[in-house]
């Protein structure tokens, strides 16, 4: 059992297979549009048809468990493949055999044979410093009184490329699972001169309480002169404690930063309302952009989504413990909040920008970078630098003449090899072969 | 100053005199046609690179930016008509290096013309050859290294493709059904790239897509039958070219979905939100990484490999053109 799911698990078959699902399933996600309100699904396919599509997971391909099993089959692929594989590809770069023996430059790649005029120990010291000249790793792994046997080779490194890519990869994938387990993306609406530490999440009606303020002291828009426009900037204050502790001016491609938390120029509108709130300790009013939400108890907010021009109503989002119910509120009147001793009234309303800035916190991101890095890196490494291996043997043909057989393999692109080996013959010839060269056949 | 228009233009010119010296030399095998080939290749590579140079400039010029170091910001490939410039002087960059490289000019009869045709569909489809200013979201420091990158990679994947199609002309055994695949993969490309300048009436550009996708089989089957393909180099060396033009595209399109991610993480707020251009450029990925697997299978090998590259470069038709067409996300205003 456990053989069998290993054999599985360690074919390159079945990352094939996998690589084209990701890809064919993704495509879903791009057809149907993902994350909607279920009332949008409900109007563009009609009953029947949206429950299929919720079930099958289509609503929010990315994030449902048939594509989360995908990712992560396809990180135990890699991860088993690596490991079985890599104490092969272990062997083969470092401990590979040394010697020529006669016969077997006929299984190399490139070889060739050369008669010199130069002792077995004159060859075997030029050979050994050509090599190294040419960024080789050279040794003398076999020495008798008839015949040395040379070894080189470089970028043994090269061989674990694809593996460094693989590494990379599953980094990445890693960091994709911190950013989607600890990470959020929300959105802050702050009118001019107004504050707040709330954040409210795209998916869903959740709110997150930031340890410090947001606060907008100015918002303005640079056009061209055709009307376009060329820059929205936000100047921004972090309070904490009561305190300025910050302040930058924003723009699109141009965030802050602060303790971790990013806060992007994403959109802007108008509309400020103006709302009392009564409690027993006194009141207060508050000015809120529209879109953002007011604290009114533990678990309890207000947003303000719209106004009617004609009543002066408003309409608003109320949530309460992750429940959010829609109305319709009229000016002035004071309502009560369900649960707590708190009411408030609108009281005023005023059609002021305010800018619509994206909050994220992303502790995945750096891993992302890092498995970037790592991946690219690797790919440079597996396509482009080729590992070479040279052999060479030297017999001894009297007193002042030596055969040289020597030749080589690459992982990738023998023709920079071959190129390589002929200018070390060439040294070979230019140093040794004053009289007429005898080469020979290979 | 020079108008890019104008050089852009020129460089044209170049590439439709060294098609024609390819296609005389390609037959001829005279060495003067080699050499004015090659000779006017280079000009045109030379005079649009320069184009996009002064683009740049113009371009920070109508962005009312006077701080000429800033030009990068201000990079000339933000619009159907700049990126489709920039795509056929890639191919036609990438394609020189390839035959320096292995010293063969048998695909300048097809890889120039392929690069010629998707820059003059600028001037046929009619897109703006103004320069533009740029809405904020693009001015980013990213924005020319994430499309500098993804396009190298993107005209990497073109030449593989179009030895793809040629390697099927060079093979013996090209069956009925690999004609059929050929034909039905050029006619999705082709719709594609006319479709998107027109954006109504799909039956007239199905018809129109469908008569050239015909042509251009005729043309293979013409250099099949007629044994002209003789020239191309062997079914082997054709497989060698495919898998490393692949493994170019693979590498910048990584590096580009990656400069992607870090310009969205600046200017989005989140380096992956899965908008469908970013998830097309991943599924673009992952039909290369199945191809660059493939190749360890034994029965993948040979024809099997070609779809792949065809396919991984439907992937990128689609990426360029449908996504913008047909599903609205954040990248489609960046056109
Ligand atoms: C997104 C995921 C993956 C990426 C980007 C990736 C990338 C690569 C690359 C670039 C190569 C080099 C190909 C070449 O030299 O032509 C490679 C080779 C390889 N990959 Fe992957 N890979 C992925 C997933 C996997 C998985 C899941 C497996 C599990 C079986 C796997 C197994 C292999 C093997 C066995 C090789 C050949 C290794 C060798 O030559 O020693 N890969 N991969």
């Amino acid at each position: 059992m456990f053989k069998v799911l290993y054999d599985i698990f360690s074919s390159v078959k079945l990352a094939i297979v996998l690589l084209l699902t990701l890809a064919v399933t993704s495509i879903v996600g791009t057809i149907v549009e993902q994350q909607q309100d279920p009332e949008k699904y409900l109007r563009e396919y009609g009953e029947t048809t949206y429950k299929i599509l919720k079930f099958l997971g289509f609503t929010d391909v990315y994030h449902s468990w048939w594509y989360i099993a995908l990712l992560t089959l396809l990180a135990l692929n890699l991860i088993v493949c690596s490991i079985k594989r890599l104490p092969k590809i272990w062997k083969i770069a470092m401990e590979p055999r040394k010697t020529l023996p006669p016969g077997y430059e006929k299984g190399l790649a490139v070889s060739n044979a050369i008669t010199l005029q130069a002792s077995l120990n004159e060859v075997k010291e030029k050979l050994l410093e050509t090599l190294r000249n040419k960024r080789y790793k050279a040794e003398v792994s076999k020495e008798t009184e008839e015949e040395v046997h040379l070894f080189a080779d470089k970028n043994v490194y090269a061989r674990f490329g694809v593996y460094i890519v693989h590494l990379g990869v599953l980094i990445v994938l890693i960091g994709g699972l911190v950013t989607a387990i600890f990470g959020y993306r929300g959105y802050m609406n702050l009118a001019e001169g107004t504050s707040s530490n709330l954040v409210s999440f795209f998916s869903g009606p959740k709110i997150v309480e930031l340890p410090f303020y947001v606060k907008c002291n100015k918002f303005k828009i640079d056009f061209y002169p055709s009307g376009m426009p060329k820059a929205y900037i936000s100047d921004l204050s972090i309070i904490e404690d009561g305190k300025e502790v910050l302040r930058k001016s924003i723009e699109v491609n141009h965030p802050l930063k602060y303790r971790g938390i990013y806060f992007y120029q994403a959109s802007y509108g108008q509309g400020e309302a103006f709302l009392r709130i009564v409690s027993p300790k006194g009141e207060e009013i508050v000015g809120v952009a529209f879109g953002q939400p007011v604290k009114l108890g533990e678990n309890t907010y207000l947003r303000i989504v719209s106004l009617d021009g004609n009543t002066m109503s408003i309409g608003i989002e109320f949530i309460q413990n992750g429940k959010v119910q829609e109305g319709v509120i009229k000016p002035f009147i004071l309502y009560k909040v369900p649960g707590t001793d708190k009411s408030f009234a609108m009281v005023d309303f005023k059609p002021v920008f305010y800018t619509g800035l994206q909050v994220s916190k992303d502790p995945g991101t750096w891993i992302v970078w890092v498995g970037s890095i790592i991946l690219i890196a690797g790919l440079i490494v597996a396509f482009f630098i080729p590992h070479r291996r040279i052999w060479a043997r030297i017999e001894k043909k009297g007193e002042n003449r030596a055969r040289l057989v020597i030749g080589g393999l690459a992982n990738k692109g023998t023709e920079g090899l071959a190129t390589e080996l002929e200018e070390v013959l060439g040294v070979l010839k230019s140093s040794y072969c004053q009289n007429t060269p005898k080469e020979e056949e290979s | 100053m020079i108008h890019s228009v104008t050089l852009f233009n020129a460089g044209m010119v170049a590439y439709f005199l060294a098609f024609l010296f390819y296609t005389i030399f390609t037959f001829s095998k005279s060495s003067w046609s080699s050499r004015l080939a090659t000779s006017f290749a280079w000009l045109g590579v030379v005079l649009q690179g320069a184009g996009f140079i002064v683009r740049g400039i113009e371009k920070a010029r109508v962005n009312m930016v006077s701080d000429w170091m800033a030009f990068y910001k201000y990079a000339p490939f933000t619009n159907m008509y700049e990126s489709l410039m920039l795509f056929g002087w890639m191919a036609v960059l990438i394609y020189l290096i390839f035959e320096w490289k292995y010293k063969n000019k048998a695909f300048g009869m097809f890889v120039i013309p392929l690069a010629l045709v998707g820059e003059l569909s600028t001037q046929i489809l009619g897109f703006n050859e103004e320069a533009q200013p740029l809405v904020p979201a693009l001015q980013s420091n990213w924005l020319l290294f994430h499309v500098v990158t993804t396009f190298i990679g993107y005209a990497a994947a073109a030449v593989s493709a179009g030895v793809a199609y040629a390697y099927f002309a060079r093979r013996e055994d090209t069956t009925k059904k690999d004609w059929a695949v050929i034909f039905v993969t050029t006619w999705f490309i082709f719709f594609f790239i006319i479709y998107s300048a027109f954006r109504e009436n799909i039956i007239l550009y199905l018809g129109v897509s469908a008569v050239a996708a015909a042509v251009f089989c005729l043309f293979l089957y013409l250099i099949k039958k007629t044994g002209i393909a003789k020239v191309l180099p062997t079914v082997e060396a054709m497989e060698q070219i495919m898998y490393q033009s692949v493994a170019v595209g693979f590498v910048f399109l990584t590096i580009g979905i990656i400069l992607g991610a870090v310009w969205a993480k600046y200017a989005w707020g989140g380096y992956w939100s899965w908008d469908p251009k970013e998830t097309w450029s991943l599924i673009t990925w992952l039909v290369y990484a199945a191809y660059l697997h493939a190749r360890y299978i034994k029965n993948l090998r040979g024809k099997p490999l070609a779809y792949f590259t065809i396919v991984g470069f439907l992937s990128v038709i689609f990426t360029y053109y449908g996504v913008n067409l047909i599903i609205p996300g954040l990248h489609s205003y960046a056109q």
